[in-house]
């Protein structure tokens, strides 16, 4: 077709002359050299993290508690060493002062000297935290500055675990302790009990074998003194016998009988009365041992009582205490490790990436891309006329045949640009699109190509000169509103606002989701997007050629002189 | 092709610097040959876009035809063919002259199998066509692009700097070249140049534009 033709003649001046092909050669490999340099420095910065200086101040005192040496400057200082996360120097703090300052180290840990004593007085009635300091120097690099604000929180809240965790720990092996020792009371009281249980039915034998001797003695006791009572019956009765006997006797001095009567009668009443003093005192002893065993009975039956209300309690207590073992879970040294360990570190993120971009390199390469094309393209307008001044005065070309014409040798290079930078970038650097494949990824960067080739075009046709330097402010207007970095949502308003209606964040939107393997919906969308801004521009550079088929007096060289 | 009649009447280019050409009154006749002759700085290219609707003017009409401008521009623009000198757009040094003489039939939409020979001979430049154009001589590009502007089957041509780079007792057989093209075609020609007199020679009407505001038109 003559279009393609006439397309193609543009380029041609530049295949023959040394100069003229240079220029061919730095246009197609300019997105390349943008693109690609940028990517290998910045592939996976993080790695040489470990080449940043920085200094360590450690100053803590360390302190003795129970009988241990407590030295926290002295551990973090080790561990930060021999992580190797960066280069970490440890000196005093004059020298990390003034190498601040001068820029040898981008930042300074110190560790003052109470750090020690703020963790033991963890403990107390009066705890104090432990204060570190990092200190930064913007002057150095911001981004180290930064790169250090991660570093401190990362130390607090490695440092606040491990305190917490040999607290918590140290806490749970007490309570340990104090299990087993309670047990051992529940033990003892336990013993206790079934001792008392045993003293308390034989005081309860006792008890009941008392009281019946006591009411055996009783028994006796009344029998004795009924027997007293016989007894003195007796001695009243042999007493008023021999009384009787005596007056006899007295009255009948002959009466032998009444004598041998009085006489026998004598005997017996001393006898009488001996038995009955004998009874007496018997009864009399028996009394008493009525009355001791009475109150042994009630001693006895006291005791008893005492004793079941003594084994209730012990009961109780024994009950008690091993209730009391049992609440207190019964851990394993292991197993309090592990506890603390979760108290102390209780949540735990787990970061999942979808569609994994790999390295910062390869998550960038986006952005890169994206932006690259759009330099190249500047470039390349300003070597090629935005509208070819032959084709635009031609007589049989419509204006939509100018556009075309003019994009052709646009597109031409931006196929060449295109193909070099996909090779370099999965050759050279390994990016490699996910899901889709390289013919996806290969049209797509041609439709952004040609997008943005459309929009530049119309910038430059319709403003001429003034044209190159607003395709240079659209283009630091898309650095930061194609949520190529950060994404969009986390800038001022003005960017996000003008977000949606610039090429790049459609570009980098689809790069990201073609490269990671993101949703097919997506990528439509953006196509969609592009397609239709690149037809947009078509159209308006088409309807402004239309309008000026002509010449104007700015574009007429030294011809006039005013 | 049937050729155009131009005819200007106080055609002027005016601006707040002052006026860029005229006011112009001339006319020629279809078929016609005229120069638009001056000093650099006259003002003659923009008089000559302006005769085919390719640079707007500020004062009195131009008839191109049964058009008027200003207002039939793009009519206008149709029917006629520009071909502006080196410095706005030059031919290419390193394209051959077949390349040239493809992209002057492919700018005209026109097919042209086998008619590049004809275009060529009637250049004088028969044989050369492999040729680059930067060994031509300054003469031989003055014949090749009037040729080329001719391949356009339009009735009104008009070609800049007619003579350029050429002594002006060379200039001479280009007006006849010029004036035989457009006896061929049979569209109007027009020609600014420097020289006005080598244009007189050949029967042109020659319409002089003079640098501070005043002209005259002399014809013969």
């Amino acid at each position: 077709m003559r279009y393609l033709r006439l397309g193609g003649m543009e380029l041609r001046r530049y295949r023959r002359g040394q100069l003229g092909r240079a220029a061919l050669v730095a246009i197609i490999l300019l997105p390349l050299l943008y693109g690609t340099v940028y990517l290998i420095a910045f592939w996976d910065p993080y790695k040489n993290l470990t080449d940043v200086p920085a200094a360590i101040v450690n100053q803590d005192v360390p302190v003795k508690s129970n009988g241990q040496r407590i030295a926290i400057g002295q551990s973090l200082t080790d561990g930060l060493v021999s992580s190797g996360s960066l280069e970490w120097s440890v000196v005093d703090a004059e020298t990390a002062r003034a190498g601040l300052d001068l820029g040898e180290y981008f930042f300074i840990v110190e560790i003052p000297p109470g750090t020690s004593s703020s963790v033991k007085s963890l403990g107390t009635d009066s705890p104090t935290p432990a204060l570190l300091k990092i200190t930064t120097n913007d002057a150095n690099s911001y981004l180290t500055s930064l790169i250090a604000q991660n570093l401190s929180s990362g130390i607090q809240s490695s440092m606040n675990q491990s305190i917490v965790q040999s607290f918590v720990d140290t806490s749970l092996r007490g309570i340990q302790k104090i299990r087993k020792s309670l047990g051992k009371a529940a033990d003892g009281s336990a013993q206790l009990t079934a001792g008392t249980a045993k003293a308390n039915s034989g005081s309860t034998q006792l008890a009941s074998g008392a009281g019946q001797v006591a009411a055996g003695n009783q028994e006796l006791a009344s029998v004795a003194d009924q027997a007293r009572g016989y007894a003195q019956d007796a001695v009243s009765v042999s007493d008023r016998v021999v009384r009787r006997l005596e007056r006899r006797v007295h009255r009948h001095p002959k009466d032998l009988f009444a004598a041998l009567l009085l006489d026998g009668a004598r005997q017996a009443h001393s006898v009488i009365v001996d038995v009955a003093n004998q009874v007496d005192s018997a009864v009399g002893k028996i009394d008493e041992l009525s009355t001791g065993s009475a109150e042994l009975a009630s001693g006895a039956a006291q005791l008893s009582t005492g004793m079941s209300q003594l084994l209730q309690g012990s009961q109780q207590l024994t009950t008690g205490l091993q209730n009391g073992t049992q609440q207190i879970p019964d851990w394993s040294a292991a197993q309090t490790r592990d506890i603390a360990n979760h108290v102390s570190f209780p949540v735990v993120v787990q970061s999942r990436q979808i569609n994994d971009a790999g390295t910062y390199g390869a998550g960038f390469a986006p952005y890169f891309m994206g932006m690259s094309l759009w330099v190249a393209l500047m470039i390349v307008f300003m070597l090629l006329q935005p509208i070819p001044t032959r084709v635009l005065l031609a007589p049989n070309i419509g204006s939509l045949g100018v556009t075309t014409i003019a994009m052709i040798p646009v597109v031409t290079l931006t196929l060449a640009q295109v193909a070099i930078l996909l090779l370099v970038i999965h050759f050279g650097l390994g990016i490699s699109p996910a899901a889709f494949g390289f013919v996806a990824l290969f049209a797509f960067l041609v439709l952004v190509a040609v997008t943005y080739a459309a929009l530049i075009q119309l910038i430059n046709a319709t403003l001429g000169t003034a044209g190159r330097l607003v395709a240079l402010v659209v283009l630091m207007l898309q650095l930061c509103s194609s949520g190529g970095t950060y994404p969009v949502e986390m800038s001022p308003e003005f960017f996000k606002t003008i977000s949606p209606y610039l090429p790049m964040t459609y570009a980098i939107s689809g790069l990201r989701h073609i490269l990671a393997g993101g949703a097919r919906s997506v990528i439509w969308g953006d196509v969609a997007v592009l397609a239709g801004m690149a037809a947009a521009a078509i159209a308006l550079t088409t309807a402004f050629v239309a309008t000026h088929r002509r010449l104007t007096l700015a574009q007429m060289k030294p011809e006039i002189s005013l | 092709m049937e050729g155009l009649a131009v005819s200007a009447d106080s055609a002027q280019l005016a601006t707040r610097q002052g006026p860029v050409f005229g006011p112009l009154s001339f006319s020629v006749p279809e078929g016609g040959v005229a120069a638009l002759a001056g000093s650099a700085g006259s003002g003659k290219t923009s008089a000559g876009l302006a005769l085919c609707g390719r640079m707007k003017f500020t004062h009195g009409t131009i008839h191109v035809g049964d058009s008027q401008l200003p207002g039939a521009a793009r009519k206008v623009r149709r029917q006629s063919a520009v071909t502006l000198g080196s410095d706005l757009t030059p031919l290419q040094g390193t394209l051959r002259i077949a390349d040239e003489v493809n992209r002057a039939f492919w700018l005209a939409g026109r097919n042209h199998r086998g008619t590049n020979d004809q275009v060529l001979a009637a250049a004088g430049l028969s044989g050369r066509a492999d040729q680059r154009v930067r060994t031509l001589t300054a003469f031989e590009l003055q014949q090749l692009t009037i040729a080329l502007a001719f391949v356009p089957l339009v009735g009104l041509v008009f070609i800049d700097d007619l003579g350029s780079g050429v002594p002006v007792a060379e200039h001479g057989p280009l007006w006849a070249l010029l004036a035989r093209q457009s006896q061929l075609t049979g569209a109007t020609a027009v020609a600014a140049t420097l020289e006005a007199a080598p244009a007189a020679d050949a029967g042109a009407t020659v319409v002089v534009l003079e640098d501070a505001n005043m002209t005259s038109a002399v014809t013969s």
